[in-house]
């Protein structure tokens, strides 16, 4: 199976931006601005991992303090955004970390 | 009471200033100048605008004796009512960025402007200066207790560092990677221990006086900026 890092993300991004929509435009901004700014992040997680530079443990261990980041991030939001976001989060964070464990058969 | 504001402005006037691993500042010291080093800094901004101590290992010993270290920002972090999240804390002038130090080690403190950038007693080779607050890993933020915020905090995406940051964690990080950053310490004469691709307290400690010698934030994590330093490509 091809590893398509982008194709993982584009999906994780999608169903991050379509649970924050209740939420409206600040929710779904939101969410689509702080899925990519870890993009790079998680790319060279899954990079490490993939070509063998860290461990799947170290990687599995990496990805999961990004997951407890992006979600204390959206716990700081205002009340009126803050549900949705958390709920965006999740879906992003339960699609990409999904996906990229059974990618790079990690235990996460 | 003092605001956010006068927490800065405060810190940006000693911009220039020498930093020294280890350096002590007397918190009660107003006319103090330096060598700082990043606690040091954080915890005398602090006490000379509010008169409380802390971020110190022991914040109830005399101000012209307590001696701060990021490990008791980290520990007065999570005992704050005002911790605040990375995003939060980038985006407020006056808020504490801080990155916890692994058992024994070293991490670092700095003060948000609230526009993206830093304050902060940087390293030997910057002293005190201005730094981004993107691109660089934080695990805590809080605000100052006795210091006037905006009652509604604003709210930054923050951005962290794009690539690994090898560190000493539990369990610890293991892998390729490690094992060159090892070899590439020992062939700058600094002994990581044992060259097994485990990233243990010895190889943190080789970290760290490596950066030491090349006058780096010494943190003990290699990131992007030691990682080059070293040599060592991450492909």
């Amino acid at each position: 199976m091809t590893f398509d890092f982008d194709k993982i993300f584009k999906d994780a991004l999608g169903a991050g931006v379509a649970a924050a929509k209740p939420g409206g435009k600040a929710a779904e901004d939101w969410v689509r601005e702080s899925a990519k700014a870890n993009e790079e992040t998680l790319r060279a997680i899954a990079d490490g991992v993939l070509k063998k530079q860290i461990s799947k443990e170290s990687g599995a261990m990496l990805l999961r303090e990004s997951a407890r980041a992006l979600e204390s991030e959206a716990a700081a939001l205002a009340v009126i955004i803050k549900a949705t976001a958390q709920a965006a989060v999740n879906a992003f964070v339960n699609s990409v970390f999904g996906a990229l464990s059974s990618a790079l058969k990690l235990a996460i | 009471m003092a605001t956010n504001n006068d927490l800065v402005k405060l810190a940006n006037k000693h911009v220039g200033e020498r930093y020294i691993l280890g350096a002590f500042a007397p918190k009660s010291n107003a006319n103090w100048r330096g060598p700082w080093d990043c606690a040091e800094f954080a915890s005398w901004l602090v006490f000379q605008q509010t008169g409380l101590v802390l971020g110190c290992t022991n914040n109830n010993d005399d101000p012209a004796r307590a001696d701060a270290f990021s490990g008791a920002w980290a520990r007065d972090a999570v005992a704050s009512q005002r911790a605040v999240s990375i995003g939060q804390a980038k985006a407020t002038k006056g808020a504490v960025l801080i990155r916890k130090p692994a058992p024994g080690g070293i991490g670092h403190v700095s003060i948000s402007q609230g526009d993206g950038t830093t304050v902060e007693a940087h390293s030997a080779k910057e002293g005190v200066c201005n730094r981004q607050v993107d691109g660089r890993r934080w695990d805590l933020a809080m605000l100052v207790p006795l210091i006037g915020y905006p009652h509604e905090l604003p709210v930054a995406i923050f951005t962290p560092p794009s690539g690994m940051i090898l560190r000493l964690t539990f369990p610890p990080m293991h892998g390729a990677l490690i094992k060159k950053l090892q070899q590439a310490l020992k062939a700058k004469g600094i002994d990581p221990g044992d060259i097994d691709g485990v990233f243990g307290p010895h190889t943190e400690a080789a970290v760290r006086a490596f950066q030491l010698q090349s006058e780096l934030v010494p943190d003990g994590e290699a990131g992007r900026v030691t990682l080059e330093k070293l040599g060592v490509v991450v492909q």
